[in-house]
């Protein structure tokens, strides 16, 4: 229900809307479940596009970051809600002038002024590799925010600008190595891998994937400024 | 980086004379020592003669909570021809939300009537944890500031007071919550008026206490890059680490009282003052040096800095200056210290401090092998330290 609430009523263009089938319950087994559609959108995840291990030119790199950035202010601006689960597989590649990135699965979604966060002693939400460290806290209600979001924006348009190449992660981690190093581990920096890249542009996305997230930009206009 | 005048008692002809010789972009006025009408009508006078310059007021709000003390020295602030928003506050009061938005509108409609360039905003000392009451406290001012200049005088520029005393600083986990809350306040003001509240105005604190140069370097940071403009009170000779970390601008006057910020300048008198000596402000030392020990000093060591306001320091007359010519070389030498600073590159600003602090180390060395003694203030105690707070800063910014 609070999936399909949010779905309804963000405005962002870069935020998936809902489908033209309206949410109802069903029961399912003997269990009662909530059914709903979202919008068709032509295209394929992000993820997909990464694993081509392209590079991207500048011009596709700011609009990847700037798609992202809009989306999660209208999240926060509008709802006061953080996305929390931001990684290349839930955002689409629409191929669309005018909304070329989406982000998708508003699953575990948390709106800071309501109730009801549950969490698991045996579960992690989000997705390990695109947790904002802050989001291993277990305190971390108290200082959640937007930035855990720019965070995971951060490391996604890194992870595209790079050709595939996670700041963080080395290939056969498992949970208890990822989780050292989204908190200990320096990340790697843009500009090594994409010298051909802006400096500017690159600063600032190392910037969005500082560990304190102080010291992650949190004005959003300075940022699209930047960008633009 | 701007040098800015930071006025108090005594101010002769001192901020006149470094806007005409070109030391200071501006002035800070203290309301404490300047009364209403003579602030307007100085306010006036440099705006007509320098427009251009930098005219800020601090309302000095942080002592309110101190004006009932007994004896507290509050000059201009109580009695006579003195600030209509100032009274006394307990910190009760000042726990109702209704009372920060009348202490907002009556401070920042206040300013609004002067020539300034900027409105800075009330606000009070986080003296003892960014997890306390008086942190609550001062977040509401910070909060409300923007909204209620909106509705005093849109068009300037609204600078948020944010004082806080070196033990606050201690814990860094909170330091960081604190900053990440502030700069996402929905209603942001365009700047930070930082001060550092120290326990006593002396040797300036941060040159000995850990934790305390490399906390409050990321406190610029970290506003700066936010997009805030930040201006340094009573910053003094730490001029070069702050503009390395982000500061846009840094205040030093005249007195010990102007260069390190402390509430006991407000508290009832506890020892007499002393006349102050003058100084020399070195940068190849980092420091300054009473005015003797450039005497000593000047025909051995190079540690003078070749601007005109050497010239003031007759070796003829013992290297002392007339009056208030050691707070223009002060202002021109703190100016000098700029060159540490490149904009918008922090890791190639700290290289540069650093390699300053090591020249000026290997100074203080050869003057100690020459058999030269230099008084506390003047020595090169603080150099190590300030070479760890600059790595402890370059960690806590991830640099």
């Amino acid at each position: 229900m609070r999936e399909t609430s949010l779905l309804s009523k963000c405005t962002s263009p870069f935020v998936v809307k809902l489908g033209s089938l309206a949410p109802a319950l069903h029961v399912l087994e003997g269990e009662s479940c909530l059914a709903y559609s979202e919008e068709f959108l032509p295209g394929g995840d992000l993820k997909v596009v990464i694993a081509q291990r392209l590079k991207p030119s500048t011009e596709e790199v700011k609009t990847l970051l700037s798609c992202l950035v809009q989306g999660i202010r209208s999240l926060w601006s509008e709802l006061k809600t953080v996305h929390r689960d931001i990684k290349p597989a839930n955002i689409f590649a629409t191929g669309q002038a005018e909304r070329p990135y989406v982000l998708l699965d508003l699953g575990i979604a948390y709106n800071v002024s309501e109730p009801g966060l549950t969490v698991k002693p045996d579960h992690i939400p989000a997705t390990p590799l695109y947790m904002a460290p802050e989001m291993l806290d277990p305190n971390f209600r108290d200082t959640l925010s937007y930035r855990a979001d720019l965070y995971a924006a951060g490391l996604t348009v890194f992870e595209f600008a790079s050709g595939g190449t996670h700041p963080l992660a080395r290939s056969g981690d498992d949970l208890a190595k990822t989780v050292t190093r989204v908190l200990h581990q320096e990340p790697k920096r843009l500009a090594d891998l994409r010298p051909d890249l802006p400096k500017d542009l690159c600063g600032l996305i190392d910037q969005l994937i500082k560990k304190n997230p102080a010291l992650r930009p949190g004005n959003f206009s300075l940022i699209l400024n930047q960008i633009t | 980086m701007e040098i800015l005048a930071q006025h108090g008692f005594g101010m002769g002809q001192r901020i006149e004379r470094g806007l005409n010789e070109g030391l200071i972009s501006g002035t800070i006025f203290g309301a404490k020592d300047i009364t209403p009408s003579k602030l307007a009508e100085t306010l006036a006078k440099i705006a007509d003669e320098h427009p251009r310059s930098v005219r800020l007021l601090d309302p000095q709000f942080y002592a309110t909570m101190i004006a009932a003390k007994p004896g507290s020295r509050l000059g201009s602030l109580m009695g006579e021809d003195s600030y209509p928003y100032f009274e006394a506050r307990r910190r009760r009061d000042l726990e109702l939300p209704k009372r920060v938005m009348d202490d907002l509108e009556s401070v920042l409609r206040f300013q609004a009537d002067l020539e300034v360039t900027g409105l800075i905003a009330p606000n009070i000392v986080i003296q003892r944890s960014f997890d306390s009451v008086e942190a609550t406290i001062s977040k509401n001012f910070l909060r409300n500031a923007a909204r209620v200049r909106n509705e005093v005088r849109k068009e300037l520029p609204l600078y948020a007071t944010l004082a806080v005393s070196s033990a606050a600083l201690n814990d860094r986990i909170e330091l960081q919550n604190f900053l990440q809350e502030i700069t996402e306040i929905d209603e942001p003001p365009d700047g930070f008026y930082l001060l550092l509240e120290k326990p006593d105005s002396t040797i300036p604190a941060t040159l000995t206490e850990p934790d305390v140069l490399s906390r409050w370097m990321l406190m610029n940071h970290t506003l700066k890059l936010n997009g805030f403009r930040v201006i340094n009170g009573y910053a003094d000779v730490l001029a070069p680490y702050l503009g390395a970390a982000g500061a846009d601008s840094i205040a030093s006057g005249w007195f010990n009282t102007l260069k390190t910020f402390s509430l006991k300048k407000f508290e009832p008198v506890s020892d007499f003052a002393r006349r102050p000596v003058a100084r020399y402000t070195s940068r190849p030392l980092l420091k300054s040096i009473r005015h003797t020990e450039l005497h000593d000093l000047r025909d051995r060591f190079p540690v003078m800095n070749h601007l005109p306001c050497d010239d003031y320091y007759d070796p003829e007359n013992g290297s002392a200056p007339e009056a208030m010519e050691d707070t223009l070389q002060n202002w021109e030498c703190l100016g000098a210290m700029s060159d540490l600073v490149i904009p918008s590159d922090i890791p190639a600003s700290l290289d540069l401090c650093r390699q300053a602090l090591d020249d000026a180390e290997e100074l203080f060395v050869n003057i100690g092998d020459y058999g030269l003694t230099m008084r506390d203030r003047s020595s090169g105690a603080h150099i190590d330290m300030i070479r760890e707070e600059l790595s402890a800063f370059a960690d806590l910014a991830e640099l």
